[in-house]
């Protein structure tokens, strides 16, 4: 039959297509892993594969030294931060939202929650300098610009996002393991405490890590409220530096064909590195149902 | 208080605050870009060293490179959705793909922006402009539409795709009748999503469209965007009224964002209430 | 064991009636079985003896349910202490996702038990009770979900025995198990008999002669006969429960 013919036809190329497109996809991946580490490897053999580059704090291009080792604390330091302050609200959020709201409530608050995550983090900035900077420089002196504030602006701006995941996670607990745990003559709080927040923990884990991964690839929230500073480390009330941050300040001070452009890739390759460890650390034992 | 519900209670005092204080940045944005405002901001060109400009320019460039890039990413990004759900051979290989396109779904922008700088500005020499915006957008977007779209796929209960073969269909009659149409609503609320996060996106962009407009729009002209415009203003404007027009650009660039959000949401609702779905109970 | 009583309990949810002016009691140490079309209520009965029938947004419940002579609806009540002493085993067997042992011994730490040698020994004796320690000695860190679905209803059986309840509610406990899984399932319920009060919800007629000692139908939310099992099953006084019991029924 022609028409038979016709469909095997289509059907051969429709696929053909969503393979190319998956390819082409996979090779993006690949070519933006690949100029990375071209660009990264060229920077370390430049400096003679010392290790100083990445476990050094003497940051100062016009002397042409490039060690990066403070911009990964500084960067470790604002994760750690931002997620300790909002962990506990998060979950907070989540627990209403899942356990305690009333029908309407959770649609509220589920919608409200779609709504402020997507709020641009540029937008978390702008109230980083308006509120948490000034606050800051009254409360415990010094300039304001710090790695608190940074830490502070993340939390705000994961928030509802890690709510809204931690959320889904809860909201995924049978009901008929609720009404075991209860007719066992578990109180609320036992069951939220013993069995709920017990049993979602690989999902908790998996949205956790999530927020993680966004704190520490987040560029301008952090960059407008962190101080930049590049030489040494000033304590949680101090500015500081990422490497995201640093990275968009010095393509502008090392334009390419600069010797040591180089060494932003390094920087790229560290970031994706630990969010690579971030996410097989995610999906390890993440099977459980 | 109920006797051993205590983190009830505590779970809906930290709720009210932490809504609180995420309203506090909209109502502060919403407070201060209001302040200042007038429509002509909408229709004008920025100012660099004067008072009473405006983000036409601006307005223009998020509105159209978020399209251009969704038109790229969104179809490219659903087809491997699609290759991965219905026809990826169950090799080892494939997980691996998987795994790092969601790997690929965190890349932090400025990477991305660093790379189109490296290979697109620098290797090809093409200006900071739309056209290289709207690649690094296109870029962002792509494992993320991969990963959502596949995991939205996914979700299409099984019985109802062996159901379509065993009646004869073939594959990608399965995909375009049935798995996509059932996808539908979900899909919807994704690309409402990521239309908010393109056009929000700044780091991405700084060093690839660039914090300047053109005379006119054009793919090679500059390609400031409002989430640019809103950073450059605040951190290095030199305006008079740039407290203002930094509001003012925020408050836009926040409606839009929420306007995708909720609009994407709202149609999702509709089209699950004309299947006879109740809305809460797809949140 | 305990003895129930329920005078004139009706509960709605929202505006439908889900149980309409029941009346019954029970006697210690018996297994009562209630039977009836679907949707007639017998769920939404053993969920108030627990008090779980108040999980449902907007359920409303009237009337007396005496428990050993308490009053178990009003106010004040002990929900803890309760449902301590009013076991329950679902439809779909419930295992955590934790440890076999971690499963029985669930309900004991709920209750404060925190001495390992007494927790083994509770874990042990229930599982014994349960018949499923044979099966299950030595494997007791395993997961729980890599039980069979009878093996699982058992397991959920020892959690309920772990607490030392009174009376124990099931809620068509075979109706998702096999035959052989079912049958291991009744004949549990019929050695317990004598130790603790049973009520027993099931679709399955024969089972509900061969288990119980009283048999209860319901229909529509109303109790409409409650007899010894083999007056109901032989000769049942209503002319609705006889034509259920022969099939007629609607």
């Amino acid at each position: 039959m022609e028409r038979q013919a016709l469909n095997g036809w289509i059907e051969r190329w429709q696929a053909r297509l969503l393979w190319a497109a998956t390819l082409l996809v996979a090779m993006l991946v690949l070519a933006i892993t690949l100029v990375l580490a071209v660009g990264a490897t060229r920077f370390l053999q430049s400096r003679g594969w010392r290790l100083g580059v990445l476990l050094g704090a003497n940051w100062n291009p016009l002397a042409g030294h490039f060690e990066i080792g403070l911009f990964i604390v500084d960067t470790i330091i604002v994760t750690a931060l931002a997620m300790a302050m909002t962990l506990p609200f998060g979950l907070g959020v989540a627990v209403f939202g899942a356990y305690v709201a009333s029908s309407w409530e959770r649609t509220a608050l589920r919608w409200l929650l779609t709504v402020l995550a997507a709020v641009p983090s540029v937008a978390m900035g702008w109230w980083g300098l308006a509120v948490v900077v000034p606050g800051l420089r009254r409360i415990g002196g010094g300039p304001g610009f710090s790695l608190l504030a940074a830490g502070a602006v993340l939390a705000v701006m994961l928030l509802p996002t890690f709510g809204l995941l931690a959320l889904e996670v809860l909201d995924k607990v049978p009901e008929d393991w609720h009404q075991a745990s209860l007719a066992l003559g578990a109180s609320e709080d036992q069951n939220l405490l013993q069995m709920a927040l017990r049993v979602s923990l690989p999902g908790l884990k998996t949205a956790f890590l999530t927020a993680v991964a966004r704190a520490m690839g987040e560029t301008v929230a952090v960059q407008m409220v962190i101080g930049g500073a590049v030489y040494g480390f000033h304590g949680m009330l101090g500015p500081g530096a990422t490497l995201t941050t640093q990275i968009l300040t010095d393509m502008a001070i090392l334009p390419l064909g600069h010797p040591a452009h180089g060494v932003l890739d390094l920087m790229a390759v560290i970031l994706l590195a630990g969010l690579t460890l971030l996410t097989i650390w995610a999906q390890r034992g993440d099977e459980r149902p | 208080m109920k006797r051993g519900r205590r983190w009830y209670a505590v779970s809906a005092g930290i709720t009210v605050v932490a809504l609180a204080i995420v309203l506090w940045v909209l109502l502060l944005l919403a407070k201060d870009g209001l302040a200042g405002w007038h429509w002509s901001r909408l229709t004008r060109f920025p100012r660099e060293l004067r008072s009473g400009g405006g983000i036409a320019p601006e307005l223009v460039n998020t509105v159209s490179m978020v399209m251009l890039a969704e038109c790229f990413s969104a179809p490219v990004g659903m087809a491997v959705a699609v290759w991965l759900t219905d026809y990826a051979p169950p090799a080892a290989w494939v997980g691996w793909l998987k795994r790092v396109l969601i790997g690929f779904q965190s890349i932090p922008a400025i990477v991305v922006g660093l790379i189109v700088y490296q290979t697109l500005v620098d290797g090809l020499g093409w200006p900071l402009s739309v056209g290289s915006g709207t690649i690094a957008l296109a870029v962002l977007n792509l494992p993320a539409v991969a990963v959502l779209g596949a995991t939205v796929l996914s979700e299409v209960p099984g019985r109802l795709r062996e159901g379509s073969l065993a009646l004869g269909a073939t594959r990608i009659q399965t995909v375009w009748r049935l798995m996509l149409p059932a996808a539908l609503p979900a899909l919807i609320d994704q690309l409402g999503y990521s239309w908010a996060r393109l056009a929000g996106e700044t780091a991405a962009l700084i060093f690839t469209a660039g914090i300047n407009v053109g005379p006119r729009w054009g793919w090679f002209q500059p390609g400031e965007t409002l989430a640019v415009h809103f950073w450059y203003v605040r951190t290095e404007g030199a305006m008079p009224d740039w407290r203002m027009v930094a509001a003012a650009t925020g408050l836009v660039l926040v409606t839009i964002t929420a306007g995708a959000v909720l609009g994407a949401k709202l149609w999702a609702a509709r089209i699950l209430a004309k299947r006879g779905v109740g809305v809460s109970e797809r949140g | 064991m305990a003895a129930i009583t329920m005078e004139r309990v009706s509960v709605w949810y929202g505006r439908v009636k889900a149980l309409n002016d029941v009346s019954l009691e029970v006697e210690p140490g018996s297994v009562l079985a209630l039977i009836g079309p679907s949707g007639c209520g017998k769920s939404t009965l053993l969920r108030v003896l627990n008090r779980l029938v108040e999980r449902t947004p907007a359920a409303r419940v009237a009337g007396r349910v005496l428990i050993d002579g308490h009053d178990i609806l009003a106010p004040d009540v002990d929900l803890a202490l309760l449902r301590r002493r009013v076991g329950m085993i679902f439809q779909r067997p419930v295992s955590f996702p934790f440890s076999i042992f971690d499963n029985v011994a669930y309900g004991p730490r709920l209750h404060g038990m925190k001495n390992p040698h007494q927790l083994r020994r509770v874990v042990e004796g229930s599982l014994k009770q349960a018949a499923l320690w044979d099966e299950v000695r030595g494997k007791l860190r395993r997961p729980a979900h890599g039980l069979s679905g009878g093996q699982q209803q058992r397991l959920a059986l020892a959690r309920a025995l772990a607490v030392n309840p009174e009376a124990i509610l099931m809620d068509e406990p075979t109706s998702s198990l096999d035959p052989g899984s079912a049958a291991r399932i009744e004949e549990l319920v019929v050695h317990l008999k004598g130790q603790y009060t049973v009520l027993i919800v099931t679709h399955n007629l024969q089972q509900a002669a061969r288990v119980s000692d009283f048999t209860g139908f319901l229909d529509r939310g109303q109790l409409i006969e409650l007899g010894e099992t083999s007056q109901i099953f032989t000769a049942p006084r209503d002319r609705r429960t006889e034509a259920y019991l022969t099939g007629q029924f609607e």
